[in-house]
């Protein structure tokens, strides 16, 4: 595969995987056991306000009882 | 190592692309500035309100048309060069579409701020819609014509190492970085050629004297034919940081390699056709048109979400390889001191909240609510002055030190940056929004709301009026702090053979999962010319029907 | 990611960023949709009720109708403006007789005005009248406003005098919304 990482300048000199050499990182999270809930929250939140603003929208437009364009 | 030791050519020509674009942010900004204070009320005394609409031209082609473009294309330069691992083909050719681009900008800067010389018969005050009948000094239309062309050629550029890289490696998958590259350009051949027609077609000619009456509403649709792809031409690069760039800054991969392509391939495919809803109050064009666009507008929110989701799990993945747990406590593992982190994950955050004014503004009959008001200006600092304009700020303290060998100096003041950004922009946003909705009009110098009773949804006018002064303070200070941190690494920057830790990792899900589909590129390419027939040529019919080759015509209701 | 690791004071730093950077934008968002939900959906509701009882109450008069209508000297109103200039507002009233009572019989008097501003505008100077045409009585008058306020209430009283006897009748007159025109001078 043309891995970013092979075109890459750096160089894996002990062929370790990167997230072995960054201080930062505590432990590699495969594929296979990353389970995204965090995402999953923030995109039911992004989604719950979404519909909030949008059944919001019909006091703003509809029930507003005056009319959008003035004169 | 690092990019300049490797491809030391290619850093150049990145380098030069970076200079002119910080040149035009620098200039667009200080006007920015200008008129967050002027149309206020606050300080009036730079600039008298006649000069106002100069600088407001100058403000939105300085940074919507051309610090966006030529960043865009250094970015390219970049990601082209390494991803295939190529110097650019031919240094002649890639120089002269850098140089084209710059002298049509040359002239068209000229061309507007000739409008600050007292008595210039050279100026271009149409503002960076430049609709007629406005009209500007054929400079203006011929320095933007150059810069179009510029970069058609250096899309070009990049297809030819593309090409060159096919021919040694044909069986390989197109890498990530050139995909992107290669996509959004496809995309901007598409679209340009609305404007191509508009500027050569129509408006050369007239500011020339050649032709001397054209009928507004043609040109207004062929500059929305490209007008809403180029917010993409603007969003896409930098979706490509936030896909390629951005997990690795949060610790982590990219999630799905495929899902990248599919949302590149959507764009391409629809964001010409949508056009029209730029144009929803324009008389002359059917009703039933401006639904179509709404419709496939709406669909358009389909690739940004999908964007949403992967970047979003991106970056958890990298929390949590960073010893993130929990439904949200991850966020705070994330690594909130680093400047080109913060900044693209402020950018996005910002980014999800223009969403919502873009929704309505999306839709054909809310739109009428704040259709040309201050609302609009709200909602695009959003995407294009934040969502844009702060991830390209961001990644610049990232790739700078790539191109030029040289560690980046200031580092707290490269911190306090995006966080001041994020904050000028709510609160300018914010009251821009609001005051939209009260009616508060856009492209003015003096909206007056004094002296009579004058009542917005809710708070005061003045009250507004000083959140903008206030939050355009603070975004102008931030810029500044910018410019000072780009400056003083470029010129004194500790050199050192790794300024910064430029690996990029694999995605979680790589590119053996990719459908091969994915990567034809003439057959998305086909599909997205058919959907633009599709979607301009009924109206473009009708508009000739109408009598738009006979300006001054009455029209004919449809 | 070869950085040094973030000392204290850079902890103390982003701690402070955060919560100007971050917390403030979060906060005037959250005031703005307070605000935007408490004005829509409840304020909305009182102003919905206190117009419907304006409206059952009285509608008010404006560009054609008649003045007096129940007197024998009615008057009709040819013209009731808001004049914007550069310089200044002006409300304009032009008032026509309905029969063809000659203007020297007939007086009529702007008493006051009452603005918007809940302001009222005494002692009008019934001199300002220019007469247009005398049989029947036309007649017309001109008032700078205070900049930006817009008369609500009319107070006039007309006079008219018989042969031996001068009938007198005041009426106050609610205006209806007055036509705004700018004047090109
Ligand atoms: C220092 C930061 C900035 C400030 C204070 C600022 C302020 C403003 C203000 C007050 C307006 C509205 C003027 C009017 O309609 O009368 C405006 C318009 C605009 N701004 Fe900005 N802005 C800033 C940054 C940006 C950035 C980074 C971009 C894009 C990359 C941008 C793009 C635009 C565009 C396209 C317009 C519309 C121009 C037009 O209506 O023709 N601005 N800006
Ligand atoms: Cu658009």
């Amino acid at each position: 595969m043309p891995d970013e990482a092979s075109k890459s300048t750096n160089s894996n000199e002990s062929g370790k995987s990167w997230e072995e050499q960054d201080p930062d990182i505590v432990r590699e999270v495969t594929i296979d056991e990353y389970k995204p809930y965090g995402t999953l929250t923030l995109t039911l939140i992004y989604f719950a306000i979404v519909a909030l603003m949008w059944v919001f929208m019909y006091f703003v437009e509809f029930a507003g009882n005056a009319p959008s364009i003035i004169e | 190592m690092t990019f300049i030791h490797k491809y030391p050519k290619a850093a150049k020509v990145a380098k030069a692309n970076f200079i002119v674009a910080f040149i035009a942010l620098a200039i667009g900004g200080f006007f920015g500035f200008v008129q967050a204070l002027h149309r206020t009320n606050v300080f009036r005394g730079f600039f008298n309100s006649g000069e106002y609409y100069t600088l407001l031209t100058g403000h939105g082609v300085l940074l919507a048309l051309i610090f966006t473009t030529f960043f865009i294309a250094g970015l390219f330069v970049w990601g082209v060069t390494r991803s295939l691992d190529r110097e650019p083909e031919n240094l002649a050719y890639t120089w002269s579409w850098f140089w084209l681009m710059t002298i049509g900008t040359i002239m068209a800067t000229v061309a507007i701020l000739g409008g600050l010389v007292p008595d210039s018969s050279i100026r271009a005050a149409v503002l960076y819609t430049f609709y007629p009948p406005l009209q500007a000094h054929p400079l203006f239309y011929i320095g933007l014509a150059l810069v179009v062309v510029g970069s058609w050629m250096a899309g070009a550029d990049w297809f030819w190492s593309y090409r060159k890289w096919r021919g040694e490696n044909p069986n390989e998958r197109i890498p990530i970085l050139s995909f992107m590259t290669l996509f959004t350009m496809l995309m901007w051949y598409v679209c340009t050629i609305g404007l191509a027609l508009e500027v050569v077609g129509l408006l050369i000619p007239w500011s020339l004297g050649l032709v001397t009456e054209i009928e507004p509403l043609l040109p207004r649709t062929l500059f929305w034919f490209f007008g809403h792809a180029v917010v993409y031409f603007w969003l896409l690069p930098a979706y490509y940081v936030w896909y390629a760039i951005l997990p690795k800054l949060s610790g982590g991969r990219l999630f799905s390699d495929s899902m990248t392509r599919i949302v590149f391939i959507i764009f391409l495919l629809l964001s010409t056709p949508v056009g029209y809803h730029h144009q929803y109050a324009d008389p002359g064009i059917s009703v039933g048109f401006k639904f179509y666009a709404m419709a496939s507008t709406l669909l358009l929110l389909l690739p940004s979400l999908i964007t949403l989701f992967t970047v979003v799990a991106s970056m958890e993945h990298g929390a949590r390889q960073r010893g993130g747990k929990g439904y949200l406590k991850w966020i705070g593992k994330l690594p909130w001191d680093r400047p080109a982190f913060v900044g693209c994950a402020l950018a996005g955050i910002m980014f999800a909240a223009g969403g919502f004014s873009g929704m309505i503004n999306a839709s054909m009959n809310i739109n009428l609510l704040i259709h040309n008001t201050i609302w609009v200006p709200g909602h695009f600092h959003l995407t294009v002055g934040t969502a844009v304009a702060l991830t390209f700020m961001a990644i610049t303290y990232w790739l700078l030190p790539q191109l030029t060998g040289r560690k980046l100096k200031h580092k707290t003041l490269a911190l306090i940056q995006p966080y001041a950004w994020f904050l000028g922009m709510t609160l300018m946003s914010n009251a821009m929004h609001r005051a939209g909705l009260a009616g508060v009009p856009r492209r003015t110098a003096e909206p007056e709301y004094m002296g009579f009773e004058f009542e917005p949804i809710f708070g005061t006018m003045t009250e507004m009026k000083w959140q903008i002064a206030i939050g355009g303070t603070i975004l102008t200070i931030s810029l500044i702090l910018f410019l000072w941190v780009v400056v003083a690494s470029w010129l004194a920057g500790e050199k050192s053979d790794k300024p910064v830790d430029d690996h990029i990792p694999e995605p979680l899900s790589g590119v053996e999962h990719t459908p091969a589909i994915l990567d034809n590129m003439k057959l998305w390419f086909t599909l997205a010319l058919v959907l633009v027939i599709l979607a301009y040529a009924f109206p473009l019919w009708e508009m000739v029907a109408d009598g738009i080759f006979s300006p001054g015509a009455l029209p004919r209701p449809s | 990611m070869y950085e040094e690791k973030s000392d204290n004071s850079t902890k103390k730093l982003v701690k402070i960023l955060v919560i100007v950077g971050i917390g403030i934008p979060v906060l005037v968002e959250l005031m703005t949709l307070f605000n935007l939900i408490n004005v829509q959906i409840f304020e909305d509701e009182k102003d919905v009720n206190s117009n419907d009882t304006n409206v059952t109450e009285v509608r008010g008069f404006g560009e054609g109708d008649t003045l007096f209508a129940n007197q024998e000297s009615a008057v009709l109103i040819d013209q009731l403006r808001v004049k914007v200039s550069a310089q200044e507002w002006r409300f304009a009233l032009g008032i026509t007789s309905m029969d063809s009572t000659s203007q020297e019989k007939l007086q009529i008097r702007v008493d006051s005005l009452r603005l918007q501003s809940k302001k009222i505008l005494l002692g009008i100077d019934s001199s300002s009248w220019e007469v247009r045409q005398t049989v029947p009585a036309q007649i017309y008058g001109e008032w700078a406003l205070p900049n930006g306020d817009i008369p609500t209430k009319l107070f006039v009283s007309i006079e008219q005098q018989e042969a031996d006897s001068t009938t007198r009748v005041s009426q106050e007159i609610p205006l209806h919304k007055i036509p705004v025109r700018y004047n090109q001078e």
